[in-house]
């Protein structure tokens, strides 16, 4: 290869390009997106394959500040996961998304989309990473807003985007923070640690895309979007790009601020595996398991397991894709042969027999993100988990809950994992199908090959192997393994086991819960209702913009009520002391003029009488001299 | 080419008192003249950045300016006073290039905004081709005394635009108008007088801005950075400096100064409105600049803290009115407040990302604004209404406007990529680097990028998304997607919102030599 940057150029703009070309020539449409991204995935691959050493390159974007990308085997390895997810998730697409109208409107979206997850991924300058952020933020929103025209959905598609603009509010400070701290903003370059300060804004910019609390709400207001986005955008890539920040800062930031990740992490994944056991909708499921799995990686990333949590990220992005895909595929199937819900498991079940393909993808896909042995879920989770515990040794007292919470998050995952597998696939069907149906094979081969990808095999030949491991194969050799905990791989298959038992025992088709389930309520006790609800985050969501929409609303009143008031009353103010003085004009200044003048024409016409009417002329003009004298001797 | 400037200044002037020739039944040719005039401005005033050398390092304000012409206009010799003399000085640097190109082309798509125009459109463009002439005339004049002309001239034909051609509540809004910014310049005057009595050039007083910002000042000036002239307990510099601060924050405008602007906007006919957001209010920046910042630098870091106290204060209370409002056209115009604060604030933070992020904001808003006037204004053509509840769902009908409407929402919300943001965040940099200014300054003004994106997304997916939706069924009829008159004005300011969004270099290239003189002309000043 000649000079990579040509080819780093064409692999990111082509999927842009192509989702323009394919809006413009509407005819190939497929066709172009699909060979405009697959080009993009084989540069990548090349690059990845011929790789050496890092590569930067800086330009001047503003007068003396650069802005720069790197190339490195991180960034490509992720790049090289983007195109690939993409890939599957536009050929899935050509069917799902056949028969709607904005079918070009759909892909132009998503290969801008794709550029923009690409830039993000190889920025190096903290800013262009920010510009690249937020057109990621802009293309999920035109995404979950696809079907514009449905009620509910434009909403879901504003608070998704509002919530991430907080966020991003919150990055951009920090990143302005520590541009005035270093006066350069590229990650390569930037040594030292941030302020505590710039370090927490960053932390919570970050957590926004990746839908941490107390951002976590978004995440299932997006949901409402076409079902293959949310296999690409949130689940395998655009939630895990604050990860990736956080991965790119972890060396920089502050000691307590990467206390705070790992706290919030934990929580975000203990909280969202909880909600995700109470779901009806299947959909909703599945977001709450990859808020709860984004967790783990936060998690990661705070105890100092960084690779661990790349690692996760990597198995993490295959086995939902293939879960969220394999749900397409589900809800397709119900839509077409149902008429209830066609997301609401309590509709589901026994579709085993129905598409047996779309079973077996699921099926692996589930026990990954179950954490059982033999697939990849348990291999990046372990070593989240041996992380967390060196972190727990080292630090002592409470920092022992992180892992102890990490294990039994572990348990709840294995748990709803098996309640929705069972719920849905197995047992008898609770719905009234009327045809029969035929599964597509661009729905399952897309999401067989994501299946085969959450089997430990592709990673590495050990199962219990971990990212140590997998990156060492990679040739990255700066990855650190945290050491001790010999248990942990013990425990994690202990607890994954142990909640697939109780899952099985539990949900399994002639238990009573599985029984009642087609009719089960939505839970009316405050704190499973609150677990259904996501603990109520899109509402106080609601309830902060209500109150900052009726104080806008009281400033509004202030500007028209009060400040055009007293602009009016000095209007009127001066209108009237200009009444006045026009009156003062009048009687005080005006009033001795006049009175002079008619005094005048009232002596003049009493002489002027006196001498014609009389006729005494002589007296007239004696007493003219008179009076002439006398003011004479007045004033000289 | 000498007389470059000279002509896209006095051109429309010549070309309105010509119109009065044209009998005024003769409808459809005035809009052609005025086309073809301001068409004419705007090649010359391209022609004028082509020709603009923009690697000329100043040395001092005298030689920072180019296509200088200077001569006398008065020169009355007054025996025992001495001679009073105002001359034709004008002249562009780096900073004032760029407005005027801006103001042709703002000025230039107003015309064909205005191509509809029904009653009286002799008078029409007889007053927008002076309006022309005077906005022009305040970015290129040198002589505080012609400047100063301009900018009371153009309350002129504003007054007239406003109260003939406007909405209902026209006779108020224009009125409110006038008076408001007459009291603004009545400050400058004053400034303008103590100045004249203070500067000299050759031993000669001068309104000359040149030699004020070089501070060529008599020793006994009262306004002599030296001497300690007071007034009314006051010293008579910092005095002047709040006057001039307050006439410019008036036109700018800042809150709470600003109440004349949402009325003036929504009484305004979309052209007019055009140009008042997009030219205006950069009139008053651009007095901030030249004049504020250009004739008293020693003081600005004495009141940086004020400037950015009331910047930030109006792109957050600009910002939550905007969301309050109901009237498209009125949540615009608070939106125009809201930005503008971002200009106070890149001036206050005495840094060069700031000063040039406060330029580069204003030519950014130069074109967004009119921009989302221009929207606003396709939808009041069809139905006279513009209220937000009227609407619902245009994308399905219009989605090629849309599709401009949205682009131009996103860059009033400063996304990247497009021209808001490179402003902003100029402006941010600026006030987070800052040596005078405390950060939450900076905090606070990215909150406002909060609100922005606030009241466009949601006006967004109240307008725009949903199910289709028109209040009255007369309206059905008339909503088509764009027409091509409205494709011409739109998708022009459209891609120069995209290109400038993303090389920001071809319009800072412009200005950088300036910017830097203007930085060291502030930082002598201040040590």
């Amino acid at each position: 290869m000649t000079d990579p940057l040509i080819w780093i150029c064409f692999l990111i703009f082509l999927p842009l390009v192509g989702g323009i070309l394919g809006y413009c020539f509407k005819r190939y449409l497929q066709i172009v997106n699909l060979t405009s991204v697959g080009f993009s995935l084989a540069v990548a691959v090349l690059l990845l394959i011929s790789y050496t050493s890092p590569i930067r390159y800086h330009w001047e974007w503003l007068p003396k500040f650069h802005l720069s990308i790197v190339i490195d085997q991180i960034s490509l390895l992720l790049v090289t996961l983007v195109l690939f997810i993409a890939l599957l998730v536009q050929f899935f697409s050509t069917e799902y998304m056949r028969s709607e109208k904005g079918i070009a409107r759909f892909y132009g979206k998503l290969g801008f989309f794709i550029f923009a997850m690409l830039g993000l991924l190889l920025a190096d300058n903290l800013l262009l990473l920010f510009v690249f952020w937020e057109l990621v933020g802009l293309a999920s929103y035109l995404l979950i807003g696809f079907w514009y025209y449905k009620d509910g959905i434009p909403k879901a598609a504003r608070i998704a985007f509002m919530v991430n603009r907080v966020a991003d509010a919150a990055l951009l400070s920090g990143i302005l923070l520590v541009y005035d701290q270093a006066q350069i903003l590229s990650i390569s370059d930037l040594n030292g640690t941030f302020t505590l300060l710039s370090s927490l804004l960053i932390a919570f910019g970050a957590f926004g895309k990746s839908a941490q609390l107390p951002y976590s709400g978004w995440l299932t207001k997006a949901m409402v979007g076409p079902t293959p986005v949310s296999a690409l955008i949130h689940a395998a890539t655009m939630v895990a790009a604050g990860v990736y920040l956080l991965f790119r800062v972890a060396p920089l930031m502050h000691e307590k601020a990467m206390l705070l990740v790992a706290v919030i992490g934990t929580l975000t994944a203990f909280y969202a595996a909880c909600c995700a056991l109470v779901q009806f909708d299947l959909k909703k499921v599945l977001a709450y398991s990859t808020i709860s799995q984004l967790g783990y990686m936060t998690l990661g990333i705070g105890v100092g397991a960084r690779e661990a949590s790349l690692f996760h990220l990597l198995t993490h992005a295959f086995f939902k894709a293939g879960l969220f895909l394999a749900a397409a595929s589900i809800i397709h199937f119900l839509h077409h042969v149902s008429k209830q819900d066609a997301q609401d498991m309590r509709y589901m079940g026994g579709l085993r027999q129905k598409i047996k393909w779309t079973y077996w993808s699921f099926l692996f896909c589930g026990l990954a993100l179950a954490g059982l042995p033999l697939f990849s879920g348990f291999m990046s989770k372990d070593g989240i988990l041996l992380g967390a515990w060196a972190f727990a040794t080292e630090h002592g007292g409470w920092a022992y809950l992180i892992p102890d919470l990490g294990l039994i998050t572990a348990l709840i995952t294995a748990f709803y994992a098996a309640r929705m597998l069972l719920l849905v696939f197995w047992g008898e069907s609770r719905t009234v199908m009327q045809h029969g149906f035929r599964e597509s094979a661009r729905f399952f081969v897309p999401t067989l090959m994501l299946a085969l990808l959450s089997i430990w095999l592709f990673y590495h030949w050990n199962p219990f192997a971990h990212h140590a491991h997998f990156f060492s194969m990679l040739g990255i050799k700066d990855a650190v393994f945290a050491g001790g905990g010999e248990l942990i791989p013990f425990l994690a298959t202990l607890m994954a086991g142990v909640g697939t038992v109780l899952g099985y025992a539990f949900f399994k088709p002639d238990s009573t819960y599985a029984k009642n389930f087609s009719i089960l309520p939505i839970p009316s006790s405050l704190g499973m209702n609150m677990l259904f609800r996501g603990l109520a985050l899109t509402d106080l969501y609601a309830y902060l913009g209500k109150y900052i929409y009726r104080f806008s609303m009281l400033l509004a009143f202030i500007d028209q009520k009060l400040i055009n008031p007293l602009l009016h009353l000095f209007a009127i103010g001066s209108v009237v002391f200009s009444k006045v003085l026009a009156l003062l004009d009048r009687f005080l200044v005006d009033g001795p003029v006049n009175f002079i003048a008619r005094a005048a024409a009232f002596l003049g016409r009493r002489l002027a009488g006196l001498s014609a009417r009389e006729g005494q002329v002589q007296f007239a003009s004696l007493l003219v001299i008179l009076i002439l004298i006398l003011i004479w001797t007045f004033f000289f | 080419m000498q007389n470059l400037l000279s002509w896209i200044f006095l051109f429309p002037l010549a070309v309105a008192f010509a119109l009065l020739l044209i009998p005024s039944a003769k409808k459809s040719l005035f809009r052609v003249v005025a086309l073809i005039t301001l068409g004419a401005q705007f090649i010359l005033s391209i022609v004028l950045l082509i020709g603009f050398d923009s690697s000329l390092a100043p040395s001092s304000w005298k030689s920072a300016f180019q296509y200088v012409v200077k001569v006398d206009w008065i020169n009355l010799s007054l025996a025992s006073v001495g001679n009073f003399k105002i001359q034709y000085y004008i002249g562009v640097d780096g900073i004032s290039v760029l407005l005027v190109a801006l103001s042709s082309l703002v000025l230039f798509i107003g015309v064909l905004s205005s191509w509809n125009m029904k009653e009286k459109v002799k008078g029409y463009f007889f007053l927008y081709l002076l309006l022309s002439s005077s906005v022009v005339g305040c970015f290129i004049a040198l002589d505080f005394f012609l400047f100063y002309l301009c900018f009371e001239f153009m309350l002129l034909p504003m007054f007239f635009l406003i109260g003939i051609w406007g909405g209902k509540r026209r006779s108020y809004a224009s009125i409110k108008f006038f008076l408001y910014t007459l009291f603004g310049s009545l400050f400058i005057l004053v400034v303008m007088i103590m100045l004249y009595m203070g500067v000299q050039e050759e031993g000669i007083n001068t309104f000359s801005l040149a030699a004020m910002m070089d501070g060529n000042y008599l020793t006994d000036a009262v306004l002599n950075p030296e001497s300690d002239g007071y007034f009314l307990g006051v010293p008579a510099r910092s005095l002047a400096f709040l006057f001039l601060l307050v006439g410019f924050a008036i036109k700018l405008p800042a809150v709470p100064v600003h109440t004349w602007l949402p009325d003036a906007h929504v009484e305004a006919p979309t052209p007019i409105s055009v140009v008042l957001a997009g030219l205006l209010l950069k009139v008053g920046g651009y007095g901030l600049f030249r004049i504020l910042y250009g004739i008293f630098p020693d003081l600005t870091a004495k009141y940086s803290g004020l400037l950015a106290f009331f910047g930030v204060l109006s792109i957050i209370y600009g910002g939550l009115n905007a969301l309050a409002q109901r009237d498209l056209k009125r949540m615009v115009a608070y939106s125009s407040v809201s930005h503008m604060g971002f200009v106070l604030l890149g001036l206050a933070s005495i840094t060069s990302a700031g000063i040039a992020g406060s330029l580069y904001h204003m030519i950014s808003h130069g074109l967004i604004s009119p921009a989302l006037f221009l929207v606003v204004g396709v939808i009041y053509d069809r139905t006279h209404n513009r209220t937000m509840d009227c609407f619902s769902g245009l994308a399905g009908k219009m989605p090629v406007y849309t599709f401009l409407v949205a682009l131009f929402f996103f860059a009033g919300m400063g996304l990247p990529t497009l021209s808001g943001f490179i402003g902003e965040l100029m402006v941010l940099m600026g006030a987070f680097t800052s040596k005078v200014l405390a950060k939450w300054y900076g905090i606070l003004a990215i909150l406002g990028m909060i609100i922005s994106a606030a009241y466009f997304i949601w006006t967004l997916q109240r307008v725009f998304f949903g199910k289709y939706f028109v209040r009255e069924s007369a309206w059905e009829p008339h909503m088509k997607d764009l027409s091509p008159r409205e494709l011409i004005m739109l998708i022009p300011l459209a891609v120069l919102v995209v290109l400038f969004g993303i090389f920001p270099t071809w319009i800072l290239d412009f200005s950088n030599e300036t910017i830097e003189f203007f930085m060291k002309h502030l930082s002598n000043s201040l040590s």
